[in-house]
């Protein structure tokens, strides 16, 4: 048996209420979701990082003579677009060690924004995603193959708009 | 004659159970339309051409053919009465309109020469990625 003062209870103010505060919490859910913008960083930086190393590197030795590799000498070489690089939403370090000593053999290259090396650390949708990738090479030098360890760390901030 | 007689009580349970219904039921039709009209927009569909296209390019090498099924994108245009190209690729930026405004961008980083095509009959966007020399 149902009691009447129940059922009048079910249509009352306090059921549209629920209801609508309800709808209202859904309804942001939904606006979140799709207005939020799809993060592409990590892959972008996976590309670049991935990229840079294919260039580097063909058939297990590195292609260029290794203290003469520049920023320049990676813009014509490896495709990538000097002035994207170079602005503020992206970030690319390689460094160059010693196989056994894992002593830098020479300095850095960097292109883009080198703020990313701390950034990159922070969590959050505003920071940026970087990616590191070694990878480990033969470098002739004078008729003698050396191994060498190249540290490539990409990173993006791009988010588009 | 037999004259039937109703149950004031019993009517009176039947109808707030029949209004209760079907204001759920209105309730959830009008969550499931906005919920489905947020998750088709238009503004979504732009970011998310426009990033794949820009990710396409960067992974790729030179010599690459790239062909694309844009018929989703293609039916929204045609929705919003948008005759002119769908996808632009100018200065390092793929531009997704579907509509007339400035769309959505998003940079790619190579340096490639890119030759565009939006094949209207197939509904694909090809894409012929040539190093930029």
């Amino acid at each position: 048996m149902f009691n009447k003062k129940g059922q009048e209870e079910f249509l009352s103010v306090w059921w549209f209420l629920i209801i609508t505060i309800i709808g209202v919490f859904i309804s942001i859910g939904v606006i979140i979701f799709y207005s939020s913008a799809i993060d592409v960083k990590g892959i972008e930086a996976h590309i670049l990082a991935t990229k840079t190393a294919d260039c580097f590197v063909q058939n297990g030795y590195l292609t260029f003579n290794l203290n003469s590799i520049d920023k320049s000498l990676i813009f014509e070489k490896c495709n990538l677009n000097k002035e994207i690089l170079d602005s503020k939403e992206y970030y690319l370090g390689i460094s160059f060690y010693g196989y056994e000593s894992n002593q830098k053999l020479r300095e850095p290259v960097q292109i883009g924004n080198p703020t990313f090396q701390t950034f990159c650390e922070l969590e959050g949708k505003n920071y940026p995603t970087c990616v590191t990738k070694n990878i480990y090479t033969l470098n002739e030098e004078n008729q003698n193959f050396k191994k060498l360890k190249i540290e490539i760390s990409a990173g993006s901030n791009n988010l588009g708009g | 004659m037999i004259k039937r007689r109703w149950n004031k009580k019993g009517v009176d349970v039947i109808m707030s159970n029949i209004i209760f219904i079907l204001l759920n039921l209105i309730f959830f039709a009008a969550m499931f339309y906005f919920v489905s009209r947020a998750s088709s927009g238009d503004s979504f569909y732009e970011q998310k051409y426009a990033k794949k296209i820009a990710l396409m390019i960067d992974e790729a090498k030179p010599n690459t053919h790239i062909e694309l099924d844009i018929s989703k994108l293609m039916e929204k245009a045609d929705k919003n009465n948008y005759k002119n190209d769908i996808v632009t690729i100018e200065n390092n930026k793929v531009i997704v309109r579907l509509r007339q405004g400035k769309g959505y961008n998003f940079i790619y980083f190579s340096d490639v020469k890119i030759s565009k095509l939006e094949n209207r009959e197939t509904k694909k966007l090809i894409l012929d990625i040539k190093e930029n020399v």
